[in-house]
């Protein structure tokens, strides 16, 4: 099997060139996993290497609530009002969107509003698709794009499906760090993975 | 350096078919991508999909959709499949475009879906996003898509990818 999203376009010619655009740009850079007993996930020591992030996760909140309330993110430890986010959910009845500036996580209520909880049927997670964009900027705000779901087999409009956008209001710092929690203070089941990739440019 | 994102397998069709079938999937990746652009020999047509051939009441869905008019959303619970067909299709002439992301294929939970299904029919067509459930604890090793009405134009491809997070 040959590695495919390759990097295209930074050929000149024949040679080392040519070879170095061959090269998978598609990476796994690590992974956190949750053990029923911590609060927080975190990826840290993120290298500046890449062009993109790229964070795939299923994830279950071990509180005994009928009820979630998402997942939290901040980048850099930074909890201050420097988040912006909008988003558009379905919850099996309606469509709605929302959103609000300068939040003190990424996308206040919450990035993803998706994830399973303790009070829900068992062995069901959420899963998410987060995209970081010129993550390793020194001179632009960051860009973060998350498509999320949990679906219960249920007529519950707890279940959601959602599109979210943030911006962190932060142009001079690379991401080298993600954290995500629970808003409820609950714990990562154990099965919560997240995944998290380097997209590199060419 | 790690080979995290590759190709397990692609189907073009030389010939019409009604169903496009990926199995014997190895247990090897974290999460499975399937990319499907199609078109149908004509009228149009909807995708279900189902797993291990799985044909019982265990699966469902929440989609968010936009038709050119209003975003909506609706919910689906104890199907026999997972159907993209909630007034979406691919016509004979214009492509539609479906990705699914399985996450955890592999791992002993129930198995949750994002999906995105695109399809502009020059008037017509939705946009929709859509996460589903499977419940069923074993390891996805065969994926089928079916169209319900007609049959998959030739020329209709379909391209599985496998990705590996770090340990």
């Amino acid at each position: 099997m040959s590695p495919i999203l390759e990097s295209i376009g930074s050929v000149k010619g024949f040679g080392w060139g040519a070879f170095a655009a061959l090269l998978p740009s598609f990476e796994s850079i690590a992974t956190a996993t949750g053990t029923g007993s911590n609060s927080t996930l975190t990826l840290s020591s993120i290298p500046q290497t890449y062009k993109h992030l790229q964070i795939r996760y299923i994830s279950r909140d071990t509180s005994a609530i009928t009820n979630p309330a998402g997942i939290w993110i901040d980048l850099n430890n930074d909890t201050a009002a420097n988040y912006t986010q909008h988003y558009l959910i379905g919850n099996g009845s309606a469509a709605s969107a929302s959103g609000n500036s300068a939040a003190s996580t990424a996308g206040s209520p919450q990035l993803s509003r998706a994830t399973a909880c303790g009070g829900m049927a068992a062995n069901i997670f959420g899963a998410g698709i987060i995209d970081i964009f010129d993550y390793s900027s020194t001179t632009k705000n960051k860009t973060i794009r998350a498509f999320t779901g949990t679906d219960f087999n249920t007529a519950s409009t707890t279940a959601e499906v959602g599109l979210f956008s943030s911006v962190w209001l932060n142009s001079g710092s690379g991401v080298s760090t993600i954290r995500f929690y629970f808003p409820t203070g609950g714990n990562f089941a154990t099965g919560s993975t997240f995944a998290l990739y380097g997209i590199k440019g060419a | 350096m790690a080979i995290t994102y590759e190709p397990v397998a692609t189907t073009t069709l030389s010939s019409a078919a009604s169903t496009i079938t990926f199995s014997s999937i190895p247990a090897t990746w974290t999460d499975l991508r399937l990319v499907l652009v199609a078109r149908a020999v004509s009228t149009t047509i909807s995708v279900d999909v189902r797993f291990n051939s799985d044909t019982g009441s265990n699966y469902s869905k929440t989609i968010l959709y936009g038709d050119g008019t209003s975003a909506q959303s609706a919910r689906y619970t104890s199907q026999t499949q997972i159907g993209t067909n909630f007034g979406s299709a691919f016509d004979a002439t214009n492509p539609g475009l479906l990705t699914m992301d399985l996450f955890s294929y592999a791992g002993s939970t129930n198995k949750t879906v994002l999906f995105t299904v695109d399809n502009d029919l020059n008037g017509s067509g939705e946009t929709q996003r859509t996460v589903a459930l499977w419940r069923n604890t074993s390891a996805i090793n065969t994926i089928a898509l079916i169209s319900s009405a007609n049959q998959f134009k030739i020329g209709t491809t379909a391209t599985l990818y496998g990705i590996l997070k770090a340990a």
